[in-house]
């Protein structure tokens, strides 16, 4: 899956400028919900992958025995000629009861950039 | 340039290990134990072929390639651990520390190096790939049970229009 050229609507949204401005919590390789930066960080073989709100398309949550099942789909910036968007899912799971309150903030966070982009567009107009 | 020496670095973790250890850099090669002796790696200079630093969750990682293509990990370098790294990579083994960047900007990302227990072309559009998970990985079920539980990537998919065949089959020649 190569890198391909991002589209116009990608380019304004900056998780971090750079690696050390990581929040620290990434060490324990769980999903952090960083609501002042408005990312999601993934645990993705060892390294924590940002993923600005914006590129998520939804998330929803299951429960099967003891575990929680988090199933996030993202958009990936697709070709620049139209195309239909890729999107790629990640699927997570874990005993831990706390992947239902990042449920929860991962929800609100999304919440807050809608409204922020709605309000954004009004004055733009 | 010093003389060949050996150093060592606590609080390494040898790949997704949750439990961390000490790792020895000496002029034979590398080894990394933890503190019961009861997880031993130990890699011969003879076996690198080029070592990388690249930030990852748990602070930074050495990552050492291997003659053989596989690499071993090693997280949880401090940033200030880069300069004496690259000193004694260079002494002992003659090998210049690359560094690696990655993005942290959100929407960008790339990377296609884990392990893969099972891969399906979904349909036409969509490649799923599962991951195995640390059992599998050869960890201990009574270490992984004192530690706080993680949140395990059990599964990615792709939904990639036009190119999925040649996605597909690029992975499952991994």
């Amino acid at each position: 899956h190569k890198a391909k050229q991002p589209q116009e609507a990608f380019r304004k949204f900056e998780s971090y400028k750079r690696d050390t401005a990581l929040p620290k919590e990434v060490k324990d390789l769980k999903i952090i919900v960083d609501q002042r930066n408005e990312s999601i960080i993934l645990p993705v073989f060892g390294f924590a992958v940002p993923f600005h709100i914006s590129t998520l398309k939804n998330v929803n949550k299951s429960e099967e025995g003891e575990y929680i099942y988090l199933r996030l789909n993202f958009l990936t910036p697709g070709q620049a000629s139209g195309k239909k968007e890729d999107m790629v899912t990640f699927t997570y799971r874990s005993t831990d009861p706390l992947l239902a309150d990042i449920y929860k903030g991962i929800l609100d966070l999304k919440k807050s950039a809608a409204k922020k982009e709605a309000e954004r567009k009004e004055m733009a107009d | 340039m010093g003389d060949p020496k050996s150093k060592q670095f606590e609080n390494i973790y040898y790949g997704l290990s949750n439990y961390p250890g000490i790792l020895k850099l000496a002029p034979s090669g590398l080894g990394w134990k933890t503190a019961d002796s009861e997880n031993i790696v130990t890699i011969s200079a003879d076996e690198f072929k080029k070592i990388q630093w690249m930030r990852v969750a748990r602070d930074y990682q050495l990552k050492v390639a291997l003659k053989n293509g596989s690499a071993a990990r090693f997280d949880g370098f401090v940033k200030d651990n880069f300069e004496s790294l690259r000193e004694i990579i260079r002494t002992n083994y003659k090998l210049n520390l690359e560094t690696k960047e990655l993005s942290v900007r959100g929407w960008n990302w790339g990377k296609t190096d884990f392990q893969v227990s099972n891969t399906n072309l979904q349909n036409k559009v969509e490649v799923s790939l599962e991951f195995m998970q640390p059992e599998q990985l050869g960890e201990d079920a009574k270490v992984r049970s004192r530690k706080a539980p993680v949140h395990e990537l059990v599964e990615m998919r792709f939904y990639v229009p036009g190119s999925t065949v040649l996605f597909f089959e690029t992975v499952k020649e991994k």
